[in-house]
């Protein structure tokens, strides 16, 4: 099957749509329902936080719109292109999608520089100097310029955790995801990233935050949603869910964790 | 002690000569073995099922036959299914037997190889693979940058396990008459009638060969992990 390039230019109006949406995404494995009937929405610009308990989908919900899973039915569309069936190059759309993960994932055997330049150099053809001083910009952004030859190996938890997210940052994408960003962390190295994390939401590229810092949600998030049991129960501001909400649920869940 | 003495004074060239038919083999076979071993290794994770099945299958029937009866298999083999082998001479050699040695032992190694490098890959955490797919690079580019420089690590030591492995099975092809360090201890029974000594003497020599090799794959493992692992 060829696949087809994914259409940035397709006519899409940041006002309007959404650069993210998902509609009516159905995923189970096996006999376990992880993603029922999902609805999700996200503008340009927008910090999108994903609150609720374990297992109710959240991590599953953010892999799903890189196609890191994938979906039994439903549609996901980036900028106007659907993104779900796999007829579109899934390498372009994942250059535009950016991911911080829960542990990291940093290369081991790759420098720190060469960590956040190997997508620069391969896939787009950067030359070395060019892409290394785009890195050197994005490290003295997250504060570890002087780490840029070090290996992952020396590195603490909170620093290979700026490393990821200046490697996310490389592509210059669109969008990046963050999968429980701080949940390995430390308590020490949460600060540190939340952060970093926080000044990059105020540059306004567009985040969506699977998190359980709900104090760090309300303050940097444009939206919250809150997801039990492989559902969107409610989308909606800050105030409205932290202080206002009177959904049985969601009260209970910040009764236990606050 | 003296008849080793005088063993060595009168066989030495021949000993040597048959150890590096022994080392020659098992060289070539290790290098056509991590070729083909690789490719099988691949073929088994890959996503199309006939690839996984014709690998498992091929993987599970030789280790799960002798190796004796796979040289032979492949010696009588040969001709039986009307491959005609040129007959020449090659290192004093007759050529079919010694192709029909090392391919038996490629074939054999092989199997072996396989398994070693698909598990080296899938000792690999999948996060590493996400993380890479996740910037945008392909399947093939992930495995190329990103999994294989990490997986040699603990597949290069598992290689060299297998090439003292294989040193150790290279005597076996001398049952189809290869001049290979196991056959010529036989004849050198044969034609001075002592049994004991000639055994002795590729033992030490054997055990030179795999405790070099040993050797080099610790200092080789030291020198790995010096730098990163996590």
């Amino acid at each position: 099957m060829k696949k087809q390039a994914l259409n940035v230019k397709a006519s899409w109006d940041p006002k309007i749509d959404s650069i993210i949406s998902l509609s009516k995404v159905y995923k189970n494995f096996k006999e376990l329902e992880v993603l029922k009937d999902v609805d999700f929405e996200v503008k340009q610009g927008e910090v999108v936080a994903i609150l609720g308990p374990s297992g109710s989908g959240k991590s599953t919900l953010l892999r799903c719109i890189n196609q890191l899973e994938t979906i039994e039915s439903g549609d996901i569309i980036y900028r106007n292109n659907s993104v779900s069936n796999s007829e579109i190059k899934i390498n372009d759309l994942r250059q535009k999608i950016g991911m911080v993960f829960q542990h990291f994932n940093l290369f081991p055997h790759l420098t720190v520089m060469k960590n956040i330049t190997l997508g620069l150099t391969y896939i787009k053809k950067m030359s070395k100097e060019d892409a290394e001083a785009i890195g050197e910009k994005l490290l003295e952004k997250v504060g570890l310029l002087d780490k840029r030859d070090a290996y992952p190996i020396t590195l603490s938890g909170g620093q290979k955790q700026r490393i990821a997210i200046a490697r996310a940052l490389a592509m210059e994408p669109d969008v990046i995801l963050f999968d429980e960003p701080t949940s390995a962390l430390d308590p020490e190295m949460v600060g540190e990233v939340l952060q970093v994390i926080k000044e990059l939401a105020s540059t306004g590229i567009t985040m969506i935050i699977v998190t359980h810092e709900i104090g760090f949600a309300r303050e940097v998030s444009t939206k919250v949603v809150f997801m039990d049991a492989g559902q969107i129960i409610a989308s909606d501001i800050p105030e409205k869910i932290f202080d206002e909400s009177e959904n049985v649920r969601i009260r209970a869940f910040f009764d236990k964790v606050l | 002690m003296q008849t080793y003495i005088d063993m060595l004074n009168k066989y030495g060239d021949l000993f040597i000569k048959s150890a590096m038919t022994t080392l020659g083999m098992s060289l070539l076979t290790i290098v056509f073995a991590m070729i083909f071993g690789t490719i099988f290794a691949f073929m088994k994770i890959s996503s199309f099922r006939i690839l996984r099945w014709i690998s498992n299958g091929f993987v599970e029937f030789i280790r799960g036959t002798p190796l004796m009866v796979q040289i032979f298999l492949v010696f009588y083999g040969l001709p039986a299914i009307g491959i005609e082998i040129p007959s020449l001479t090659l290192f004093g050699m007759d050529f079919e037997r010694l192709l029909a040695g090392v391919l038996a032992l490629t074939i054999n190694s092989s199997a072996y190889v396989c398994e070693i490098v698909r598990g080296g890959i899938q000792s690999i955490e999948g996060g590493q693979m996400e993380a890479a797919r996740s910037i945008g690079l392909s399947k093939s580019s992930s495995m190329l940058l990103v999994i294989m420089p990490q997986a040699i690590k603990n597949i290069m030591p598992s290689l060299g396990n297998e090439f003292v492995s294989l040193i150790k099975n290279s005597s076996q092809v001398s049952v189809i008459g290869i001049a290979e360090l196991m056959y010529t201890a036989d004849t050198i029974r044969g034609i001075s009638f002592k049994p004991f000594e000639p055994l002795v003497i590729i033992s030490i020599i054997y055990f030179i060969m795999t405790f070099i090799i040993s050797l080099c794959v610790k200092s080789f493992e030291k020198k790995l992990n010096k730098n990163s692992v996590r």
